[in-house]
């Protein structure tokens, strides 16, 4: 219990301080906001091909957004050196990973919904009726961006290039999870079958229960300098 | 009649980056009511030792024991016993004193978190900014409220790296009436410092870091501060 009292304890921090500050969230829907723009202007498509196209958009948008928000989540912490007056606490190290984690998740999915109303109004793609499956795909892909991206930026967050590095680092890991939410999102669009949705969801969950376990059980290692 | 077990303990503690060693066999022991000072100049490996004393990196060969009981074995348990005070205020910008202090602490699991906030809030003078930002605080009040984030759990060893560099004359006060009643505790204490003149007076002991190496160890009841100073020169060189 006391355990998830800590987790609590950093989530409440990173919430406050979100909402005080204003930060992850605003620069992450700015930037997400404005690639939407830019796509809905460069591709003036017919529907057919707005359908095939759009869910590969709208998750280059949300990667996009989303590494700004992680680069931002772990500077905070080494502001004052913060993250080692963390560590100082009699505190599991898997607990502030957690902590961080789901902080860098609700930031991420709060400006995600905002920009996938937003795409929906500028590319006119509909979901209708399959409202909850595009939720839970965004869930899940969204939890494997998070999941990695937190541990790299941890790992980034005390090196001066770490803008440059953390995609570097996140992108080739998280790119199968990636891929497989593209494909899950466009069989929402499509009106056949949802076979092909299911074997997404499954990878992507089987995905994320393989890395949460070993980022948990790596990031005492991280933490050490 | 049994030694007491030293509360702090560190053996050949040996800390290497790439091919610089930092540290070449420390060896140390801490009891109850000691306050050992460690002079040294700067690049001596102070802050290194510091670091590893806290937990907050591992050394590349030795231990550390709390309590007669390795950390390795001890877990997180003994962080619980350690304050720690160094240049960096561990403080978030954007919350206030009083969110800053409840985090820290509910991060030790304190009971009356509310009253104890409330307590070294007021030692510190800082009660009636306690529910401002401390982005809005000055760099003397950052100073003292780091000095009660550290005083927070009432820990049992207390460690200080250069606690005295950039502290204004209000906060050095502070931080010595702070000491002095954690002496009279009866605790324990280390401390690393490159200027003499800072807290020999209320040291038990005095140790020389210079080099990776301590060159030099003495209880102060048997060297004077003038001895000592001598002593650090010679070993130091005067520059």
């Amino acid at each position: 219990m006391a355990y998830w009292e800590q987790v609590f304890n950093i989530i409440k921090k990173d919430i406050t301080i979100e909402l005080r500050a204003k930060e992850a969230v605003s620069a992450m829907l700015v930037f997400g906001l404005m690639v939407i723009v830019v796509f809905s202007f460069a591709f003036n498509l017919g529907t057919r091909e707005q359908i095939e196209i759009a869910p590969g958009l709208l998750w280059i948008a949300f990667t996009f957004a989303g590494i700004l928000g992680l680069n931002h989540s772990f500077a905070a912490e080494y502001e004052n050196h913060c993250l080692q007056g963390m560590m100082l606490a009699p505190v599991p190290r898997s607990a502030v990973y957690i902590g961080k984690l789901t902080g860098n998740f609700i930031f991420m999915f709060l400006a995600e919904l905002i920009m996938l109303g937003f795409f929906i109004w500028l590319f006119d793609v509909r979901f209708t009726g399959r409202w909850h499956l595009l939720v839970l795909t965004m869930i899940l892909g969204t939890l494997a961006f998070a999941i990695i991206g937190t541990m790299f930026s941890a790992v980034a967050s005390g090196i001066r290039m770490r803008e440059f590095l953390l995609p570097i680092l996140q992108f080739p890991v998280v790119l199968p999870a990636i891929i497989f939410a593209v494909e899950a999102t466009a069989d929402l669009l499509e009106e056949d079958t949802l076979a092909g949705f299911f074997d997404g969801i499954k990878f992507l969950s089987a995905f994320n229960i393989i890395f949460f376990t070993l980022c948990v059980l790596l990031f005492e290692y991280i933490l050490e300098d | 009649m049994q030694t007491p077990v030293p509360v702090f303990e560190a053996q050949n503690l040996v800390k290497r980056f790439g091919r610089l060693s930092a540290l070449k066999g420390i060896n140390i022991k801490v009891h109850e009511g000691d306050f050992i000072i460690i002079f040294g100049p700067n690049g001596a490996g102070k802050t290194t030792f510091l670091k590893i004393a806290a937990m907050l990196t591992a050394p590349t060969e030795g231990s550390i024991f709390f309590r007669g009981k390795n950390i390795r074995d001890a877990g997180s348990s003994a962080r619980s016993e350690v304050g720690f005070i160094t240049h960096s205020t561990f403080l978030y910008q954007n919350l206030t004193a009083r969110e800053n202090l409840r985090f820290y602490g509910r991060m030790y699991r304190l009971k009356d978190l509310d009253e104890q906030i409330g307590a070294k809030l007021e030692a510190v003078g800082l009660l009636e900014r306690a529910d401002d930002p401390v982005k809005d605080f000055s760099r003397g009040m950052l100073q003292r409220l780091t000095i009660a984030r550290a005083f927070l759990h009432n820990p049992f060893i207390l460690l200080l790296d250069e606690p005295y560099t950039g502290l204004d004359r209000t906060a050095s006060e502070i931080l010595n009436d702070l000491l002095r009643s954690f002496n009279a505790a009866h605790r324990a204490g280390l401390m690393t410092t490159h200027n003499i003149d800072q807290g020999y007076d209320i040291a038990t002991h005095a140790a020389v870091l210079h080099k990776g190496q301590i060159q030099f160890f003495s209880n102060t009841k048997n060297i004077t501060k003038e001895e000592f100073t001598a002593k650090y020169s010679e070993i130091v060189g005067k520059r």
